[in-house]
């Protein structure tokens, strides 16, 4: 009993801290999921703060060359693109486009070199792919004021994306400029934030802020996620992608990420904050189970001593009870061999009261000692063929005159008449302890019933008085152990285990004892047993 | 090379003196000169000419004054670095630091898969804290070379001037691992910082670097490409590095080749040079002192009738003079005969132009050759370093016949050279090697290298 009992705190414990720690656990996934989309998005925003350095090396392309063009146009023009080409570090080829498309500048070349043939035909194929830009300048909206702003165009060549930047110029004539692409990869670079800077130096640096204290490294991604640049803490080992912005156009496929660290990077306390309640919740409940465990211990110790000690009163009863019983019977033998005498007379109805006295007082004795013993030996029934009525007749005749004292009118029915075969020992424990609480209890009803029948093989007797009766609510509770329903000094004398004596008896004779419903006052128990087939002559029936 | 030699006995002489090989006084201009291999062509029919332009960087006595560099030193601290190779980088950079004055300009810029600027470009007032700097540096990571270039030439360009030194001078013993990597993307960096007259010095030590990429980096921005095999030689070589990079004699060169209609360029041999119609312009950075850097244009000229004169390229060469600052051009026209005799045609050819004309051309081929080397078509490889070997050697021999000395040592050179590598190229677990070699002496030849790495000095050089 303490171990299950024990198992039960235990389950009590562990259950509550399982489904705390596991919504802690939760939780703090959740949290963890939001932190890193907060973290996630400060690191975008850091990235975005690189992005407008890599526009401006963009729109400065833009502003110098169409500056360096602006005014000039015819033979001039050429000149100045020839000139580009030859000095701007930042251009790679140039292309003047006639209104029609045809290709003015480069010429075809007269050299046999193959490198030369094959940039031409890619800048041929260049211009057949220039975007719509001349319509717009010329459509009849923008006719009387042109707005003829430069277009970018991504023109994917050997290695990868390429920058063109395609000006419009007068009577519909279009300049483009395929820029250096690892000019501009350069020149990116060069404007991106730089690893490690030195402090001590005169000139301002822009340094990596967001890398500072954790390891992590920011890179600059090509079109085919190719790294084109790295900044940042850089471990031996790639780290995962934590973050993304895309560059502005006309480097649209181009990426800015964030590669880091999860774990250095998202709120450290995530190991304090699931264990710090769930610790103190197992202190608490802990603490709280022990109290339980222990307080229930006390009162299984208390119950404990309280049987032991009507056990050990019991056992002790025993021997005088024997010791009177003898003597009783001796007095009685005595008497017998005296001669008649008005004082024999007296003598010996009151020698066979002791004796009954004393046995009845047996009987509760050894019912209280089997009770607590849940004795082996005791359970072993001797049913025999009994006369039921009789049988019960012969139970309640000591009580007679207790009730007739009391004032209790005692009826009696039977319903059967014949032998039936069962054991008489536990009918009279049953009826002596039902007997015993109608006269302790339901003195004041005056009343008792007995009545007996036999119904489906089921001998039943039933013993119902008209005393106070008990409520439905206690109804259950009757049949325990040390149940008394009024535990006050005045309440008349018992030992609380009647009732379980009696039940424990039927029980084990493979009967019952319950509380009939019955209409107040009073009380109506009905015990069923089982009736044995009827044994030959007077031998015990099996 | 002949060139080469002899500048490097200057300069080996000079040093003994303790003193450095400088710059041009302002009264001493470079020598530009015009050539065609044949100044006497066929009548009547379509003639093939190499157009040769050289220009001649005037060897000068030491002189205190030089005009200031401004020089990004590079050095790759990637992993592969660690060990003796990064102290001797460390120790070769030091040594480049004590040599600077005051009014040069340096930075320092380290990368592994980032960009460290360790030191940016400052005057080289205050050397003894950017050495103490550099004794800090510790190797790292991966190779972000592209990067690492970047950021070489943006710490150059704050304090650029065009007509003064400008270089970046990249260390590195690895394969670009971090950004872009390819050989034609460096070189197209390296032709964008040309046009901004800084230059990339390329120095690969041991075997694991990307040779292909340094030298073309390196060539299409008119820089050196060294290999070096030993880092014990490091110190060494970055001194002759600053040697050529102090001894600049012009710089912001610009060469106009302008051609008559009936004048076809053909190519430009070995140069990427922009060919737009018939004009044709060279770019290059600088010109050393005693350097001797030539240009040969293969040409296609119209037939013409026996016994005219015509004009075959118009030649324009700028320049500034880096002590002077003036800006100076040469300007010069070519000029053919047409004869109906062979034996005039023969007697009249410019065996010089045509010996450095095969040079180049065999340096094509010995390109060739590499590419079918890394095939794994040894034989044909070996075949065309044949060929190379029996041209230079019959070009060497008509040379010498017709009493035309001054090629002579350098077309045996390359003779040996080839004749070498036609072994060096067999043994597959040496190729790596001899293949990084390769591609030094092919950019050598196609520069006009002042130095090398000295690989051959103990067989070849005297």
């Amino acid at each position: 009993m303490p171990r299950r009992l024990l198992l039960a705190i235990l389950l009590l414990i562990a259950a509550p801290l399982v489904l705390l720690g596991w919504s802690s656990v939760r939780g703090l996934r959740n949290e963890n999921l939001i932190a890193k989309q907060r973290l996630t998005q400060l690191l975008e925003q850091r990235l975005l703060e690189s992005e407008p350095a890599l526009r401006a090396v963009i729109d400065r392309y833009e502003r110098d060359l169409s500056t360096r063009l602006a005014v000039l146009s015819g033979p001039k023009l050429l000149d100045a693109l020839r000139d580009l080409e030859r000095t701007d570090p930042i251009v790679r080829s140039t292309l003047l486009l006639q209104a029609s498309g045809a290709v003015v500048h480069p010429a075809e070349p007269l050299s046999d070199e193959l490198s030369q043939r094959n940039r031409y035909a890619a800048l041929l194929s260049l211009a057949a792919s220039r975007p719509a830009i001349s319509q717009a300048g010329d459509s009849t909206l923008t006719k009387s004021a042109p707005v003829l702003r430069p277009l970018w165009q991504p023109w994917f060549m050997d290695q990868g994306l390429q920058l063109v930047l395609w000006m419009p110029k007068e009577n519909d004539v279009v300049v483009g400029i395929l820029l250096e692409r690892s000019r501009w990869i350069a020149d990116l670079i060069a404007v991106s934030p730089q690893s490690r800077s030195d402090s001590s130096s005169d000139y301002p640096r822009r340094t990596s802020t967001p890398t500072k204290e954790t390891t992590g490294y920011s890179e600059l991604v090509d079109e085919q996620q190719r790294t084109i640049y790295r900044w940042g803490d850089s471990p031996p080992t790639d780290l995962p992608r934590l973050a993304q912005v895309v560059v502005a156009a006309p480097l649209s496929n181009w990426k800015l990420c964030y590669h880091g660290d999860l774990a250095t990077l998202s709120p450290n306390a995530s190991a304090t904050t699931i264990w710090l309640p769930l610790i103190a919740t197992l202190v608490v409940l802990a603490s709280l189970g022990a109290y339980v465990l222990t307080s229930t211990q006390r009162q299984m110790r208390l119950a404990r001593d309280q049987v032991s000690f009507a056990g050990q009163v019991s056992h002790e009863l025993r021997t005088p009870l024997t010791n009177i019983r003898l003597y009783a019977d001796l007095a009685k033998s005595d008497i017998e061999s005296l001669d008649d005498s008005a004082v024999k007379q007296k003598i010996r109805p009151r020698l066979d009261v002791i004796a009954q006295e004393s046995e009845r007082l047996g009987g509760l004795v050894s019912g209280v000692l089997e009770f607590i013993r849940g004795d082996s030996s005791a359970a072993v029934l001797h049913p025999r063929n009994v006369d039921l009525g009789e049988a019960i007749d012969q139970i309640i005749e000591p009580f007679l005159p207790g009730f007739a004292a009391a004032g209790i009118v005692c009826e009696r029915q039977d319903n059967h008449s014949g032998l039936v075969c069962i054991d008489p020992n536990i009918l009279r424990i049953v009826l002596v302890n039902l007997l015993g609480n109608v006269e302790k209890y339901a003195a004041q009803g005056q009343y008792v019933r007995v009545e007996s029948g036999v119904n489906d093989a089921q001998a039943i007797v039933r013993v119902c008085d008209r005393g106070p009766g008990i409520a439905a609510k206690h109804r259950r509770h009757v049949f325990e152990a040390f149940a008394r329903l009024d535990n006050s000094t005045s309440a008349p004398s018992g030992t609380g285990i009647g009732l379980a004596i009696a039940l424990a008896a039927a029980k084990r004779h493979g009967g019952d004892l319950v509380i009939k419903p019955s209409s107040p006052p009073g009380v109506c128990f009905e015990l069923t047993l089982p009736i044995k087939p009827l044994a030959k002559r007077d031998s015990p029936c099996r | 090379m002949t060139q080469l030699r002899f500048f490097l006995a200057i300069a080996a002489t000079m040093s003994l003196y303790g003193l450095t090989p400088t710059t041009a006084t302002a009264d001493q201009s470079v020598g530009v000169t015009a050539t065609v291999s044949t100044p006497t062509m066929l009548a009547d029919q379509k003639n093939m000419t190499f157009l040769r332009v050289a220009l001649d960087g005037p060897v000068l006595i030491a002189d205190a004054k030089r005009p200031p560099v401004n020089v990004a030193i590079v050095i790759d601290k990637s992993g592969s670095m660690g060990g003796p190779r990064i102290e001797q980088a460390k120790l070769a950079a030091i040594a480049a630091v004590e040599r600077l004055r005051n009014n040069d300009i340096v930075s320092i810029v380290l990368y592994d898969s980032v960009i460290e600027v360790l030191v940016p470009s400052t005057k080289a007032t205050d050397r003894e804290s950017i050495i103490q700097k550099i004794r800090t540096v510790q190797v790292g990571s991966s190779t972000a070379l592209f990067a690492g270039v970047a950021a070489g030439a943006a710490e150059v360009r704050k304090f650029l001037d065009r007509s003064s030194v400008n270089r970046v001078i990249l260390l590195s013993d690895g394969i670009a691992n971090v950004g872009p990597s390819s050989p034609m993307e460096l070189a197209d960096l390296g032709r964008s910082l040309a046009k901004e007259n800084i230059s990339v010095s390329t120095l690969g030590v041991g075997q694991g670097y990307n040779e292909d990429l340094m030298m073309q980096l390196a060539s299409a921005s008119s820089g050196n490409h060294v290999f070096i095999e030993d880092e014990a030689s490091l110190v060494a070589i970055f001194n002759r590095e600053f040697d050529t990079l102090m001894s600049v004699v012009a710089s912001e060169i610009r060469i106009d080749i302008k051609l008559p209609e009936s004048v076809r360029p053909v190519r430009v041999l070995g140069t990427d040079a922009s060919i737009d119609g018939r004009n044709v312009a060279i770019p290059l950075t600088q010109l050393y002192s005693g350097q001797n850097r030539y240009f040969i244009i293969e040409l296609e000229v119209n037939a013409a009738a026996a016994g005219k004169e015509a004009k075959v390229a118009d030649v324009s060469v700028s320049y500034t003079n880096t002590d002077s600052k003036v800006r100076e051009t040469r300007q010069m026209a070519v000029a053919s005969q047409f004869t109906t005799s062979a034996e005039v045609v023969e007697n009249d050819t410019n065996l010089e132009t045509l010996a450095y004309a095969t040079v180049l051309v065999s340096t094509e081929r010995n390109r060739m050759a590499t590419a079918l080397r890394d095939a794994g078509k040894v034989s044909e490889a070996q075949a065309l370093l044949n060929i190379n070997a029996i041209d230079l050697f019959k070009c060497a021999a008509s040379c010498e016949a017709k009493n035309v000395t001054s090629v002579v040592p350098m077309l045996k050179e390359n003779v040996v050279e080839n004749r070498l590598q036609t072994d060096e190229i067999v043994d597959s677990e040496k190729w790596n090697s001899s293949r990084k070699r390769m591609i030094e002496y092919q950019n050598g030849n196609l520069q006009q290298q002042v130095y090398d790495g000295g690989y051959r000095s103990s067989s070849t050089k005297p």
